[in-house]
């Protein structure tokens, strides 16, 4: 015996012979197998206790210390089977079912098999209580699903474009080798074909395959687009060990150089073989035309996988030396290479490595001996090798490539970083709801507490209660992303090439969404739990005079960083919003209403040189006699359309300076009628004439900035351009207006226009309309393939449409921004709300009061109003405060505003008190109808 | 009419009937039903609290019965059952089908009278 038994024996029995707590604990103890909710089992603990005191005492038995009690129980204990058996028969069927609450503080806890099945009676609970209020359950769980989906889509197009393991073989065995030049802004770049054939032969690795992007025409039966295409060296698919779909893939055979032992064949991507050839089984075999001329189909490439560089989808893989000799241009080479120069000059570098070590081998060993070969390079072939390292970088480290990588981690953290705000939002109100919940069932936590129930046991009780909401936010987060998935899929952005991004969720969306669901309900669940579960008998009692003022406290916190969040996402929208609305309206220094056009190269399909002059001459023909044509133009490209020319030039007076000191022009070709077509004005002097264009004379039009910058103060037209000095320079015979060239944000820019060449494959021709309703570019391609039915089409459409790409990233951000700016705004609304709405029913007594002791409705409605407003009014405060810190990140890509543009600023907050005042307004109203009779008899 | 009864039914229904007829009488608390079926049985039959209790819970469930809370000074508080009106009326269907028992048994188990 120690000290504290003894102590609890003498106080018992002094006090009252047979305490009441001493045999109702004791009953308890011999009732531990009783199913049935607290309160029954309370009920009939206490009644036993009664009567088995009054028993015992009748008979004289000695009942005055616990370990008494309890021996004259234990001797009646083969009555309390029976006992147990009996009541269990009697009792409610649903109340047995849920019994396992009350009954685990002594019995349930003990084994797993007791805690799963408690766990299981707590879910049952659970469900119940959810369904008991479904509208509130319905909105709680919308706004859950909104929070968890919007993450769980954000994460699944992420995770497909850039975390996705690839779908090769080993891919731990797999390295990137990159070709390295110090201080260059581009450290880790392509490497040249006779390099890569070195590393090809070291130890170090089984195998180096190599691959480059190009973009071709993809010609098939009548039709024919410009696509991604990747040339591949011949054991590209082996060494990754990518298998066939249908077919065969490209094989290596013995070739010690595999550039090309595969002839005229190519592969295409399971994208590519289900929209362009509907799946058909009998597409191996099949002849299309790449840059027009024809090639097999020999394979299609699994759907899992899409190439080595994420994000870009080839739709067709071609062998190196097939596609250099049908004159495809590896977008990594600058300027025009022969295929000689391409495959054995080492100053030439265009191509992408990858290696797969040999056996047994670290990556730092194999890039170790890869250094022996650079170094051994750099001896050996010291005029191209000289400044150049290798570094090889293990597969899955690179996203795209080193050099973009970072920038994609960047705004990647901060796209999910901004939808994990609305998250955040969402679980406030979550929290809320919990909270509000767990208190309205204070008594009952009261009386399990004082029945002996633990703590931790109420805690798991609300926090299942919050893991069942998360799961069914989960799974309807995740059928938000398959949808978002599924929209993105068929989402293709038309820019020179149709970019499109195969968003497939995988498991790692799923348990993405699991964890972060799982985090919010234990994050979100936990606070109220805890909260609710501190709850004692005795305040639970005062609770009905007073109101819970830590509770009000942390949902009133919760409400005030819902609207902050909320005024943050708006002012970006709001930004992003107005930048689109500058964009739309920059001055682009071109009338372009009733302006279409068409992109062309039909060079790259095989047309030799007088065939481009026949046919742009035919097409110019063809289109100015269409209806409702006044002119017919052709540019090299148009501005504003992602092409940018540069070349160094300077008046002729400086013609003795150093070229390098020389600036930099944007530079474009044009005829003689693109001035007018495209409505830019012509300031001094004049365009081309038809006469300069045929002898392609030596003359060129520059733009007014041009103009000020060479020959400030003077005037311009007759005066000589020099742009390299081996050459005759170009006399000026015009100066036109100012417009934007390269992007709509840009600054002033000079612009120099040279005299477009008959020969010019690559074009954009444009025409001016009497009624913009006919600019379209329907009537281009059906002219063009009047023409050559199987010419590919880069792009068609009015002026516009082939320069939307420039307002392209502020109407992605101002979506981006602005969906989640009105989700955050409506589940704040719907959060204050709530708050407000249980604050009314919590002071029905005092409003009651206060309208029974004749207080007018507008005071009664300000009373409400004031405690709503002045929430959103700290929250507004803390938001805008938060905002005018972080909008500077987004000024690179806001249009003629400032990322603390007032009125945006303005507009915000009075929106955001608008939507409050609504949501404040309702719950006012609603403690108008109060009836004082009610309110006073209430409780 | 009353139906006969089962043989599980009369052993249960026979310990129902003594605590009805007890609690018809005026309220009582549970000790002193188990008490007095002992008393008035001369100890023949004997209860103890803990048989006894799960019998008065299902006539309470079954709305027989009613019991409260009941704290008379100097005395504790205990609980005290009285018979509601729908267990009067099983009460007097039950002593009806107990006479029907007991007269079948005595015409076959008494001696005629000659």
């Amino acid at each position: 015996m120690n000290d504290d038994s003894r102590t609890f024996t003498q106080d018992a029995s002094s006090q009252a012979p047979h305490d009441v707590a001493l045999w109702r604990g004791a009953v308890r103890k011999e009732l531990a197998a009783l199913p049935g909710p607290a309160q029954e089992r309370s009920r009939i603990e206490d009644e036993l206790a009664q009567m088995l005191r009054d028993e015992a005492e009748a008979g004289g038995i000695e009942c005055q210390s616990p370990t008494a009690v309890e021996s004259w129980l234990a001797s009646q204990r083969h009555r309390f089977e029976t006992l147990v058996a009996e009541l269990v028969n009697s009792l409610p069927q649903d109340e047995v079912e849920a019994s396992a609450l009350a009954s685990a503080p002594t019995a349930g806890m003990g084994t797993g098999f007791a805690i799963l099945s408690g766990i299981q009676a707590d879910l049952k609970v659970a469900l119940r209580a959810l369904l008991k209020r479904p509208a509130l359950t319905a909105v709680i769980l919308a706004t859950l699903v909104l929070g968890i989906g919007l993450n769980s889509a954000v994460f699944s197009i992420l995770n497909s474009v850039l975390f996705k393991p690839m779908a090769v073989v080993q891919p731990e065995q797999l390295m990137r080798i990159y070709s390295v030049v110090p201080n260059d802004f581009v450290l880790e770049g392509p490497s040249a074909a006779p390099d890569l054939m070195d590393l090809r032969s070291s130890e170090a690795v089984a195998d180096l395959a190599a691959h480059a992007l190009t973009f071709s025409a993809l010609s098939i039966d009548e039709s024919a687009e410009i696509v991604v295409a990747e040339m591949v060296t011949d054991n590209f698919f082996e060494l990754l060990g990518v298998p066939p779909l249908r077919g065969r893939l490209f094989a290596s055979g013995d070739q010690t150089v595999p550039y090309g032992s595969e002839g005229d064949t190519l592969v295409i991507s399971a994208a590519a073989w289900g929209r362009l050839f509907d799946s058909d089984p009998d597409v191996v075999g099949r002849v299309v035309r790449l840059n027009g001329h024809p090639l097999e189909i020999v394979g299609v490439v699994p759907a899992d996988f899409r190439g080595l560089l994420r994000g870009l989808e080839p739709a067709v893989w071609v062998p190196v030396s097939t596609a250099l000799r049908i004159g495809a241009t590896p977008s990594t080479n600058s300027g025009t290479a022969t295929m000689e120069s391409l495959l054995e000059d080492r100053g030439r570098r265009w191509l992408w490595g990858v290696a797969r070590l040999a056996d047994g081998l670290s990556a730092d060993q194999a890039g170790a001996e890869m250094e022996n070969i650079a170094a051994a390079l750099k001896a050996e072939f010291p005029d191209t090798n000289d400044d150049r390292d290798v570094s090889i970088i293990p597969l899955s480290n690179v996203k795209v490539m080193p050099a973009f990588d970072s920038s994609i981690d960047t705004v990647s953290a901060v796209l999910l970083g901004l939808v994990f705000l609305v998250l955040l939002i969402a679980s406030a109100n979550l929290a809320n709801l919990l909270l509000a919940r767990a208190l309205a069932r204070r008594g009952e936590m009261a009386t399990r507490l004082s029945l002996g129930a633990s703590r931790s046991r109420i805690v798991r009780q609300l926090l299942v209660e919050s893991l069942l909401l998360a799961a069914l936010g989960a799974a309807g987060g995740l059928m938000v992303a398959y949808l978002a998935s599924w929209l993105m899929s068929r989402v293709r952005i038309d820019m020179v090439v149709p970019l499109q991004v195969s968003v497939s969720p995988d498991l790692r969306v799923v348990v993405f969404t699991v964890l972060i669901a799982t985090l919010t309900a234990v994050l979100f669940g936990l606070v109220p739990a805890i909260e609710a579960s501190r709850t004692d008998l005795a305040s639970v009692m005062k609770e009905s005079a007073g109101r819970g003022g830590r509770r009000m406290r942390f949902q009133s916190t919760m409400v005030a960083l819902q609207v902050a969040f909320s005024v943050v996402l708006l002012i970006f929208a709001g930004l992003a919003l107005r930048s689109v609305v500058n964009a739309t309206n920059i001055n682009t220094g071109m009338q372009t209403a009733g302006v279409a056009g068409i992109m062309l190269a039909p060079e790259s399909q095989g047309y030799e040189e007088t065939e481009v002059v026949g046919f742009y001459e035919e097409l110019h023909r063809r289109i100015e006699a269409s209806p409702g044509v006044q002119r017919v133009s052709s540019a090299s490209h148009l501005p504003l359309s992602l092409f940018i020319n540069t070349n160094p030039a300077v008046p002729s007076r400086r013609a003795g300076e150093d070229q390098d000191t020389w600036p930099q022009v944007d530079t474009g070709s044009v005829d003689d009628a693109y001035f007018d077509v495209l409505g830019i004005p012509m300031l001094r002097g004049r365009a081309f004439t038809q006469g300069e264009l045929d002898q392609e004379a030596r003359v060129v039009v520059i733009n007014q900035t041009l103009a000020e910058k060479f020959w400030p103060g003077e005037e311009a037209v007759g005066e000589l351009l020099v742009t390299n000095p081996e050459s005759d320079p170009y006399r000026v015979v015009g100066v036109v207006g100012n417009g934007k060239y390269r992007t709509l944000g840009e600054e002033a820019r000079s612009f120099a226009y040279f005299p477009l060449r008959a020969n010019t494959s690559m074009r954009t021709v444009v025409a001016r309309f009497d009624r913009p309703q006919q600019a379209t570019g329907r009537l281009f391609e059906d002219l063009a393939h009047g023409i050559d039915p199987h010419l590919a089409i880069a792009n068609s459409g009015s002026v516009e449409e082939l320069t939307s790409s420039s307002v392209l990233i502020p109407k992605i951000a101002a979506a981006v921004f602005g969906v989640l700016g009105l989700v955050g705004l409506l589940l704040s609304a719907i959060g204050l709300f709530g708050v407000l709405a249980y604050s009314v029913s919590q002071r029905t007594h005092e409003i009651g009061l206060r309208i029974a002791m004749g207080a007018s409705r507008g005071r009664v409605m300000a009373l409400v109003a004031r405690r709503g407003l002045t929430l959103v009014g700290f929250g507004v405060a803390l938001g805008t405060a938060v905002a005018v810190g972080v909008t500077r990140f987004l000024s690179a890509m806001l249009y003629g505003i400032s990322a603390t543009d007032g009125l945006t600023f303005v507009l915000v907050v009075v929106v955001l008190l608008a939507v409050a005042l609504i949501a404040t307004l309702v719950p006012a109203r609603a403690a108008l109808r109060v009836s004082p009779t009610e309110a006073l008899r209430y409780e | 009419m009353t139906k006969p009864y089962t043989d599980r039914e009369r052993k249960k229904g026979t310990a129902d009937l003594l605590v009805l007829a007890l609690v018809g009488e005026r309220q009582r608390h549970g000790y002193e039903i188990a008490k007095l079926i002992e008393q008035r049985s001369g100890g023949s039959l004997v209860f103890q609290v803990a048989s006894l209790y799960p019998l008065l819970y299902r006539l309470e469930k079954k709305g027989l019965i009613s019991g409260r809370w009941v704290e008379k000074a100097g005395e504790r508080r205990r609980r005290f059952y009285r018979l509601t009106a729908k267990g009067k009326r099983f009460l007097g269907e039950e002593r009806q089908r107990w006479r029907e028992f007991v007269e079948a048994v005595e015409r076959i188990t008494e001696p005629e009278l000659a």
